[in-house]
């Protein structure tokens, strides 16, 4: 639980300094409040991929997955567990 | 196999000036898919290669190659339907659902990006050829593709460094026995190449065009004025990457697609934006100073980085910001690598090459040794010559010499007086540089040289120096190399020794260095016989060489463009491979 709210601070924190928004809560729609336009989320993403140290796989992301900064963070972990399964 | 390989988005600009109407023109170039090519890659080997700028003379073209694409084909010798695959040096298709989240992005992809508009793209110029055939190419995997594979280096560091490819500025991989394994990306948004872009615009020139001229402005400047801007506007981080905050300042859809932000932030906190006929004041030159400066500093950050963590001595490089020969050569000077090589292809130009390699890689083919001098373009044989020398007969008057040892002996004669010669023959260069087949030469001794081939052959900017070519056996003894160094290409500087810049004064840049090209017999036979001959006249086996075009004009192609550009500057005479044309004077004693 700690793990995942720190996770989503980070992610709020990464919005902040990368695009220079700040998103109130975890659960708000990136999307539908045009927080975040296209550009914005791939540079969100790139941003994603350094601070975690993981490659995001583009094609098989789904945008639902990316919604909110809670579900980011869920993704975030997924991925990271996968990638350090990868290299064991 | 047989792969033919383009570069260009031929609906990037209409779609830029449809969505972002009333932009000044210079502003259009900030958009993808400029500087249209083919190549045609038989076994892993590139037989051919042009630029469509070249054809259709548009320069930076982002057209359709298909002028080029015939090119390759017919110096191929094959059809169409002989092609195994045609390749793309861009592949979008990753990040299609991200260009959906707002209107304008998802038109810009549909349109302009997506593998729909590639394939309709193709469609609609090669009806013929079947769309599962096409295959789209990363854009930095193209360019890494076409550093390895030419690099004649099976294990070597891969740097690629440009404004931007899909979405990133840079790609750092080791490759190793025909594979490419990515170590390091740099996001499009610290893009040291945009921000060298944006400043080439802000002080009055071509963005995505002209930055090498801020190059050739830098050492007039002293960087000490501007460096704090620099090191805050490029901060160099500890894992070797590279951040520019300066691009982050744009956060709306319009301040994003022209850095509307960043460019109003230059104009407040650094110089006021300068007017393509302003002067050039110093605090121009102090920027481009700064900013060289700093990107000669973040090459060997990124380059350096890597090959500490990979132990790599080797690097190939290409991407727009390799094209940057002050970078080039202070990296070459850091002793980091053992030796570097530069696709000499490095812009978009050379992602229609490398997007065939890498299709090529993928399937096992062998790979080229060392790229050879590229002359990969069209050669226009005697019948062309004589139609072209029709079409001009009322003009010009012409010498036939029946050797190349002839024709070399009297243009070295010519050049040693002092005249500006134009130096045409066999197959055109493929990359931004003319080698010596479309080439303008002089006297690098002559100490007004410079300034006359500035004002009344190329029409340029009065500060940029020309290059010098000189034969590989000579290289050593002007400049500051060792002996039998190869620069083949044109794109490093090295420094002239000091006792012979004054006697170099057209090709010596006032801060000593120049961009040297060395010429050898085996690579580059006729351009090294006039050398030689020009050796035997002045002691010097060098040249100035500049490409054979005026300012605004693609480099020369045909025979026919040859003698109109010719008749139409200042150049003294041209050599027409081993015809001599001169101007037809009247009785009265007037050019006709």
């Amino acid at each position: 639980m700690s793990e995942n709210y720190d996770r989503v601070h980070q992610i709020q924190a990464l919005i902040s300094e990368k695009l220079f928004v700040e998103v109130d809560s975890p659960d708000t729609d990136l999307f539908e409040t045009g927080t975040l336009d296209s550009a914005a989320l791939i540079e969100l993403l790139l941003g994603l991929e350094e601070r975690f140290g993981f490659i995001l796989s583009l094609a098989e992301l789904e945008l639902d997955d990316i919604r909110t900064i809670r579900k980011i963070a869920g993704l975030v972990a997924q991925t990271t567990a996968a990638s350090s399964e990868v290299q064991r | 196999m047989k792969i033919l390989g383009f570069s260009g988005l031929e609906s990037s600009v209409p779609f830029k000036k449809a969505h972002w109407p009333g932009l000044d023109e210079r502003e259009y170039r900030i958009s993808q898919g400029h500087d249209s090519a083919a190549a045609l890659v038989i076994d892993g080997v590139c037989v051919a290669a042009a630029a469509e700028e070249r054809f259709n003379r548009k320069k930076h073209t982002g057209d359709f190659p298909i002028s080029a694409i015939g090119y390759c084909l017919a110096e191929g010798g094959i059809s169409l339907e002989n092609v195994d695959e045609i390749a793309h040096g861009f592949d979008y298709a990753p990040y299609r659902k991200l260009y959906s989240l707002d209107p304008t992005a998802g038109e810009l992809y549909q349109q302009v990006f997506s593998n729909e508009a590639l394939f309709s793209s193709v469609h609609r110029h090669l009806p013929e050829f079947p769309p599962e055939r096409i295959h789209p190419v990363e854009h930095h995997l193209a360019h890494a593709a076409s550093a390895y594979c030419t690099s004649g280096w099976d294990d070597c560091l891969v740097v690629v460094i440009d404004g931007m490819g899909e979405a990133h500025s840079a790609s750092v991989y080791r490759a190793s026995n025909g594979r490419l394994e990515r170590l390091h990306q740099i996001s499009a948004l610290d893009s040291i190449g945009i921000l060298y872009s944006l400043i080439t615009l802000h002080l009055g020139f071509e963005f995505n065009a002209d930055e090498y001229k801020i190059m050739g402005l830098a050492p007039y400047g002293d960087p000490a004025r501007y460096r704090c801007f620099f090191e805050k506007a490029v901060v160099l981080n500890g894992n070797g990457s590279i951040r520019v905050p300066l691009l982050r300042l744009n956060r709306t859809r319009d301040e994003r697609e022209n850095y509307k932000a960043t460019r109003k932030f230059l104009e407040e906190n650094l110089v006021p934006a300068r007017h393509p006929d302003a002067e050039i004041r110093d605090e121009h030159r102090d920027v481009a100073a700064a900013l060289q400066e700093r990107l000669d500093k973040a090459m060997v950050h990124l380059c350096g980085h890597f090959a500490r963590r990979t132990g790599l001595r080797h690097l190939a490089m290409a991407g727009g910001v390799a094209l940057n020969c002050t970078a080039n050569g202070k990296l070459l000077d850091s002793g980091i690598f053992d030796e570097i090589y530069i696709q000499p292809a490095a812009g978009d130009d050379g992602t229609a090459l490398g997007a065939a390699l890498y299709r090529g890689l993928l399937a096992r083919a062998p790979r080229q040794r060392r790229f050879p001098v590229p002359f990969l373009g069209p050669a226009h044989p005697m019948d062309v010559i004589e139609s072209a020398l029709a079409e001009f007969a009322e003009r010009i008057e012409v010498t036939r010499f029946s050797t190349l040892d002839a024709a070399c002996e009297e243009a070295a004669r010519r050049i040693a007086a002092g005249k500006v010669v134009a130096w045409y023959r066999g197959r055109m260069e493929f990359g931004p540089r003319a080698l010596g087949n479309r080439s303008i030469l002089a006297d690098p001794g002559h100490p007004e040289m410079r300034d006359r081939v500035n004002a009344m052959v190329k029409m340029r900017e009065a500060f940029r120096p020309f290059a010098p070519a000189v034969s590989l056996e000579q290289a050593h003894l002007w400049f500051d190399i060792a002996p039998m160094t190869e620069l083949p290409y044109m794109i490093f500087i090295a420094r002239v020794r000091e006792a012979y810049r004054a006697q170099l004064p057209a090709v010596t840049h006032v801060d000593g260095s120049a961009r040297v090209q060395t010429v050898s017999r085996k690579d580059n036979a006729d351009f090294h016989a006039l050398l030689r001959a020009v050796g035997k006249l002045s002691g010097r086996e060098m040249v100035l060489n500049t490409s054979f075009n005026v300012k605004g004009q693609p480099i020369v192609n045909t025979p026919a463009e040859a003698i109109e550009t010719f008749l139409g500057t200042g150049i003294d005479c041209l050599f027409l491979e081993n015809l001599l044309l001169q101007r037809r004077i009247t009785h009265k004693g007037e050019t006709v």
